[in-house]
């Protein structure tokens, strides 16, 4: 049963990256783009978390996973930032959509 | 996992290793390849723990990927306030590169570069498979050194095998790379230039307060890994990687974190200290035992913490001083950290 619940969280978590990923290579500009890999990935990894977390044999391999999570969050949040922020700089234009006729 | 699914991720993992390998030799963007090369460190990382060799994955994802990344990222954007706007963009770098070959115009060069690159891919297809030829019949482990290392492993002094190695059976080599690192640091101020600091004028506010979560998690990991070192993957290099991981990131943050509070020759003792305290308990013995590096048995344990603890943060302060060197601002004789404009070539 645990091992089905955890290959469900595994497909949900797949498919969260696969949405990031194609968000990744198909949207228009750099700032969605980010938006996408960072966003999608860090639920996906998520749920990976969740998987793994039902599966771990202590507690502290569960507050581990936790703690994995957590820092990746915050260092893809950071990193996003930055890299935006740098694109900003660079005068690397935002994507507008184009003009309905 | 079924062997078969096992199979291949192994496949993937060593395919994209060679991808990736060839993307960062081979493209011409080179902050491409170097993208390519962080990439590398990773995959790279992944097939050492798949391997089981932990301590080797730890120390290729810190060091392979994370701090030689950032020392090639720096020099990248110091060379190119070195050269001028220009080539801070990287398709101009590339459209240059390309326009400077013969029959090759403005744009030509990402067709280029793709044919080489197959050509590559297909040379080293044909290179692995002759390789795998002759390896795949793995010998048999026959217990040779594996054996000996787990024999001899209660006078070693810890009950990390791979710790036992680098730091009592082949202390030598480890003496050597920690050496290296010092060589390094002493090549880096030997040529070391003081070029223009223009420090950023927007305050890092996002990345600071990253700065304050991980920093405490850094430093207590840091320790974790050099304690554990005796007895599970961790130790020295992989320590020092994160607490240089730290300083990178404070520094970039706009707060050199030693800045103040540390004049040149502490500077110049804490980089040294590593490989001095090594190689003085590595005569100590010598003059006890009549052999270079032989730590005895009742001593080991505590002669490689200490050695262990010293070359943390020696090697530390030695791959953050390189990252200062690298983006240009090396130590200055005042100390380590940006040289006021003002008193430059002073």
């Amino acid at each position: 049963m645990i091992d089905w619940i955890s290959a469900l969280f595994l497909v949900f978590a797949a498919l969260f990256f696969i949405g990031g990923s194609v968000g990744l290579l198909r949207f228009p500009d750099v700032y969605s783009r980010l938006h996408a890999l960072t966003k999608a990935d860090n639920i996906g990894l998520g749920f990976i978390v969740l998987a793994l977390l039902i599966q771990a044999r202590s507690w502290d391999w569960a507050l581990k996973l936790l703690l994995v999570w957590i820092f990746v969050m915050a260092a893809s949040a950071t990193n996003a930032y930055l890299i935006a922020r740098t694109a900003l700089r660079k005068d690397i234009p935002v994507w507008t959509p184009p003009e309905q006729e | 996992m079924d062997a078969a699914g096992t199979g291949i991720i192994d496949l993937l993992l060593g395919i994209l290793m060679v991808l990736l390998a060839g993307a960062s030799l081979l493209l011409q963007q080179l902050f491409r390849s170097v993208m390519a090369f962080i990439g590398l460190g990773l995959v790279v990382a992944v097939a050492w723990a798949r391997l089981g060799a932990v301590d080797i994955a730890l120390a290729e994802a810190m060091i392979g990927s994370g701090i030689t990344g950032a020392l090639l990222l720096a020099s990248l954007s110091r060379m190119a306030r070195y050269e001028g706007k220009k080539s801070v963009d990287p398709d101009a770098r590339a459209a240059g590169a390309a326009s400077n070959r013969p029959g090759n115009e403005g744009r030509a060069g990402p067709k280029g570069i793709r044919w080489r690159g197959v050509t590559a891919a297909a040379v080293l297809v044909a290179a692995m498979a002759l390789v795998f030829e002759n390896v795949f019949p793995l010998p048999a482990p026959d217990g040779g050194i594996p054996d000996l290392v787990i024999r001899n492993l209660p006078a070693s002094g810890v009950s990390n095998p791979v710790t036992a190695v680098l730091l009592n059976f082949r202390a030598y080599d480890t003496l050597l790379e920690i050496g290296v690192v010092l060589l390094a640091v002493l090549g880096m101020r030997a040529v070391g230039s003081h070029p223009q600091f223009d420090r950023s004028s927007h305050p890092e506010v996002v990345l600071a307060g990253f700065y304050r979560l991980v920093l405490p998690v850094l430093i207590l990991f840091s320790a974790y890994m050099v304690w554990v070192g005796a007895k599970d993957p961790g130790g020295a290099f992989q320590a020092a990687a994160l607490l240089a991981a730290g300083g990178i990131i404070g520094w970039m943050t706009g707060t050199n974190p030693l800045a103040r509070g540390l004049p040149d020759t502490g500077l110049r003792m804490m980089v040294s200290a590593g490989f001095a305290v090594f190689l003085s308990l590595g005569v100590l013995f010598w003059i006890q035992s009549g052999m270079f590096l032989a730590f005895a048995p009742v001593t080991a344990g505590w002669s490689i913490l200490a050695i262990e603890v010293l070359a943390t943060i020696s090697i530390a302060l030695s791959l953050f001083v390189l990252f200062l060197g690298s983006s240009g601002y090396p130590p200055s004789a005042r100390g380590i950290g940006p040289v006021p404009a003002d008193r430059e070539g002073g």
